[in-house]
């Protein structure tokens, strides 16, 4: 008899009754490609604020090593020139800098000119997982206090006078 | 200059650590250009020019944005200094970059007194060497390399005299020997300092200056002479120029320092 591996969603079980309202329970399983690190070098170009990293899908720590003198600025807006403005910040030559970006979150870049910066993106799975469980048990906890509370539906409402 | 002059863009893209320019000089007028930042300028080991002009934008400067140093082998500039491309300098309006260029003068018009038909000249051209370093670096004193002239063999029109000028920036050391391999011919030979000036296109009395360190005298066949230079006794020159009046062979062998004795 030919046994197969049990099919494992990476989709939590949800609710598909629309009336409960419900927080998106934490993935069980993570894909190989959340677990992948990257290593790479990014090139700037001179003026524009480019993506350097795009952390859509997963939580990650995200390191960067200027390997030329710069100016090259990071952060979160989409808009970081002039680069020398402060709106950012900007990297040393030779000091790694390490962001964890949270899922969700971008790192923007700007450079003045043509800059080398090493990258390393290091992913971090179980963080989205804590993430999730946080977030489930907050909401489980608010929705019992917020049922402790709340009076049942349908009933009166006392006045404080009788009849 | 060497064109096109090499671009600083492509040594931080190969993750070189450094920027140099090396190119030998055609007129004093040469400015190159770095759109690279810099933690640290100075005079690279082959540059026969002593003296390098940097400049980079600075906003505090007014009417030009223009600041700059001068480095030499004893003074590397040290500190980040941005080259700042997405600024413009005035009044030219012309992108950020770190300029630079010879301090020192080249004058390849250069003829020195009495030089009529058929008298020849021939110069080397000096080199500008300039390293700009990406990453930070404590300190740099760059002494330059001790250079090394070799000739042997002299294009001397009949009755006239040839001319070779050398580079001399900054340098305070000098080691000349000479020696008449002609076995039958004597050879006029002899040593002036030179240290050029800006003057008037055309002017009948240019202001360059020459000092005589070995007065032009006669070197019998197979006769050997050696001359040192050295700034204390002699001075500092731009530039060495010796005479010769037989076309060699005659080796000539010029030794030269930063460091003096």
């Amino acid at each position: 008899m030919l046994l197969k591996p049990p099919i494992i969603s990476k989709l939590p079980p949800v609710s598909l009754d629309p009336s409960v309202a419900q927080v998106q329970a934490p993935a069980v399983t993570t894909g190989q490609a959340e677990n992948r690190m990257e290593v790479s070098a990014y090139l700037t170009r001179a003026g524009e604020t480019q993506v350097l990293y795009n952390g859509d899908r997963m939580w990650g720590r995200v390191t960067l090593t200027l390997r030329t003198a710069g100016p090259v600025s990071i952060g979160q807006q989409a808009k970081l020139v002039p680069v020398l403005s402060g709106i950012g910040q900007l990297l040393q030559t030779g000091v790694p800098t390490v962001f964890n970006v949270p899922k969700g979150n971008k790192l923007y870049v700007a450079a003045t000119g043509v800059n080398v910066i090493g990258v390393l993106v290091e992913a971090i799975p179980w963080l989205e997982t804590i993430t999730g469980l946080l977030g489930a048990t907050a909401g489980a906890t608010r929705a019992t206090a917020v049922a402790a509370v709340a009076p049942p539906m349908g009933a009166r409402r006392s006045t404080g006078k009788a009849g | 200059m060497s064109f096109p002059q090499p671009a600083a863009d492509d040594y931080a893209v190969n993750n070189y650590q450094l920027f140099r320019l090396n190119t030998p000089l055609s007129s004093p007028g040469d400015i190159y250009e770095s759109p690279q930042g810099g933690h640290l300028v100075c005079v690279g080991p082959q540059s026969d020019i002593a003296n390098i002009n940097v400049a980079y934008f600075d906003d505090q400067v007014p009417g030009t944005f223009l600041q700059f140093a001068t480095i030499s082998p004893t003074r590397s500039f040290v500190g980040f200094v941005s080259a700042r491309n997405e600024a413009r300098f005035a009044p030219a309006h012309r992108p950020g970059r770190i300029l630079c260029w010879a301090d020192d003068i080249y004058d390849p018009s250069f003829r020195p007194r009495g030089f009529t038909a058929p008298d020849t000249i021939e110069f080397v051209p000096p080199q500008l060497d300039m390293i700009q370093y990406f990453t930070p670096l404590s300190s740099v004193v760059p002494p330059r390399s001790d250079k090394t002239f070799v000739f042997q063999n002299y294009k001397v029109a009949t009755g006239g005299r040839d001319n070779i000028v050398v580079p001399y920036y900054g340098r305070k050391y000098c080691y000349v020997q000479f020696t008449n391999r002609n076995a039958v011919t004597a050879n006029i030979f002899g040593i002036t300092g030179v240290n050029y000036a800006i003057t008037q296109n055309g002017t009948s009395n240019p202001y360059t200056q020459e000092t005589a360190i070995r007065a032009p005298a006669s070197v019998a066949a197979g006769a050997s002479v050696t001359v040192v230079i050295t700034a204390q006794n002699q001075g500092m020159f731009d530039a060495l120029l010796f005479s010769v009046n037989e076309a060699g062979p005659a080796p000539l062998r010029v030794v030269m320092s930063d460091t003096g004795v």
